[in-house]
């Protein structure tokens, strides 16, 4: 087993510019297998071109990104073989049915017959096969272009931004399937999106990139202990002013209108923030904890 | 085990698939139909019809075949190419254990088997037009011989190795834009622009002679394949005896053309 074999994904310091404008800066990932991965960042961050460079649709230089332990720029054949992709919008035939769609691939990757049916089936796509795909919803194209990326059985899925347009009953189908088929078919999920909310439902490891820039990489609880180190506690008192004097010296104070916001670390702290009130005096109307989710995560770490 | 057969019958293989109910395909069949039908509709309404009207089929369907052969070429290659474009899936495509060779090279083989296929219809739309002209008008009924396949065949096979440099040309600038006006807006330009120019300089009073513009002609391949029809003097091109120097040269550059369009297929970053 080689170095690179650790990881299903692994880059190494890998940058790319289009033309004189620098995308990807340096980015080294490490996308453990049967993990669900989520790659995190808004519009523009670079998620999309390192999507298409794992898929080698961008060129690169040699020794930059592995899939399977493999350079890809010495083995495209054997690292796509391998792979299920789905890249931005689905790439679908509007004039073909979704059978004929699924079955372009299925053809190109040389597989048996029975295999459109079956991943149309995972896809919950056999009634509608037969119809054009120019009458599809975008959510019917999505799970028709995942039928085709799951066609060749693959141990690894690279989708870009697979809720993007779909409707909220759309994305807990697609959450759901991409769920169930790393649970029960082991596949490797690489997932971009710039949906937090989705990415902490569904994920089991995050990278989070902005400006071409890796900002943090690990797994889903690392990410939620990072953002439980700080705390936030909004309280109301008799006089607030009073209040904000006393927990000054301990706690990072944020007054309000007509309340003020203690941040604290330790979870224990609350009790103690509430009793220094009551201790000194204070009637305490309104203590309540205000907590963090990965909205704030990702916001302190794109703001680093 | 790299099996470069298996590849490319992939792609063709989807190449049909893909094609099934498009513009490309209709072409392909419209395009004999339609010059077949006009020459014969020329044939029926013919008072004298001449010692061999039979010959005189064939080469006015040639005739009229090469003035829309780069009307032709243009259509189906851009349609062919756009079809990827339109459904952005040229990403798709080249994210699949696929050799990038096999792409570009499946897709210009299919456009070849469209044009073989359209040659075919020919020979079979001229022999079933000369059966009911012979059935139908009087003029025709009572005459010996038949159309002459070999003839026919070679005379179409000329006319369309005269387009290559079009086809060449199209599918490069198909590949390259993801806009299907901009490949069909160029090469009908490039294709009415020798007729244009003629039109104007005659309507002006300044051309005295149309063969003082042969060469314009001649030297466009977009017009090339319908030169002979703007050149009285010359034998034409699909009845010399060997290839026109100008054919020879044209596929030359197609060739030339297909080789940089290749390598820059390959090197081109998908965005």
């Amino acid at each position: 087993m080689t170095k690179h074999e650790n990881y299903i994904i692994e880059t190494k310091n890998l940058s790319f510019s289009f033309g004189k404008f620098k995308v990807l800066n340096k980015i080294s990932l490490h996308v453990p297998q049967g993990s669900i991965y989520g790659f995190l960042g808004p519009n523009g961050a670079g998620k999309t071109t390192t999507i298409k460079i794992l898929l080698s649709l961008l060129k690169i230089k040699s020794h930059k990104a592995y899939l399977f332990g493999k350079d890809i720029t010495g083995w495209r054949l054997y690292t796509l073989e391998r792979t299920g992709a789905m890249v931005e919008m689905p790439s679908l035939y509007d004039h073909l049915t979704g059978y004929e769609n699924v079955e372009i691939t299925r053809i190109l990757r040389g597989l048996d017959k029975k295999r459109t049916d079956e991943v149309l089936k995972i896809v919950h796509m056999t009634r509608d096969a037969q119809r054009f795909v120019r009458h599809y919803s975008t959510g019917m194209k999505q799970r028709l272009s995942l039928a085709a990326a799951l066609l060749s059985e693959p141990e690894l899925l690279i989708l870009d931004e697979p809720i993007n347009g779909l409707d909220p009953g759309g994305i807990i189908e697609i959450r759901n399937l991409l769920i169930k088929l790393n649970q029960t078919r082991g596949i490797t999920i690489f997932l971009s999106s710039h949906i937090l909310s989705e990415i902490e439902k569904l994920c089991t490891h995050v990278a989070i990139i902005n400006k071409g820039n890796l900002l943090y990489q690990g797994t889903m609880e690392e990410l939620q202990q990072k953002k439980t180190s700080i705390n936030r506690l909004n309280i109301e008192t008799d006089d607030n002013e009073k209040a904000a004097g006393i927990l000054w010296e301990k706690y990072t104070v944020v007054p309000g209108e007509n309340n003020l916001i203690c941040e604290y670390k330790a979870k224990d702290e609350s009790a103690n923030i509430i009793r220094l009130l009551v201790e000194n005096g204070l009637a305490v109307y309104q203590a309540k904890i205000e907590v963090a989710d990965l909205e704030d995560s990702f916001l302190s770490i794109i703001n680093q | 085990m790299y099996n470069p057969v298996k590849y490319f019958y992939r792609i063709v293989s989807t190449e049909v698939l893909k094609n099934r109910r498009t513009i490309a395909l209709w072409l392909t069949l419209l395009y004999p139909l339609f010059t077949v039908a006009l020459v014969s509709l020329f044939l029926y309404g013919m008072k004298h019809p001449k010692a061999d009207p039979w010959l005189d089929f064939i080469q006015n369907i040639n005739s009229v075949a090469s003035f829309f052969l780069p009307f032709f070429i243009i259509l189906v290659v851009g349609y062919a190419c756009n079809m990827e474009n339109k459904s952005n899936s040229w990403k798709h495509l080249q994210a699949l254990p696929i050799p990038r060779w096999s792409l570009f090279f499946g897709k210009i083989s299919y456009i070849f088997v469209l044009l073989i296929f359209s040659v075919l219809l020919f020979v079979v739309f001229a022999h079933a037009a000369a059966f009911i002209l012979s059935n139908i008008s009087p003029k025709y009924s009572n005459i010996t011989g038949w159309i002459d396949f070999n003839k026919l065949v070679n005379m179409l096979v000329r006319t369309y190795l005269a387009g290559f440099a079009i086809i060449a040309i199209q599918y490069w600038i198909s590949l390259r834009r993801k806009n299907l006006v901009f490949p069909i807006t160029i090469g009908i330009t490039l294709t009415i622009m020798p007729i244009a120019i003629l039109m104007v300089l005659g309507i002006a009073g300044i051309l005295k002679n149309p063969q003082e513009l042969k060469d314009i002609f001649r030297y466009n391949p977009y017009s090339y394949p319908f030169s002979d029809l703007f050149n009285f003097t010359r034998k034409p091109i699909s009845e010399s005896p060997e290839l026109p120097q100008m054919t020879k040269i044209f596929l030359v550059v197609a060739a030339a053309l297909f080789v940089m369009n290749y390598f820059d297929f390959r090197k081109r970053n998908i965005k």
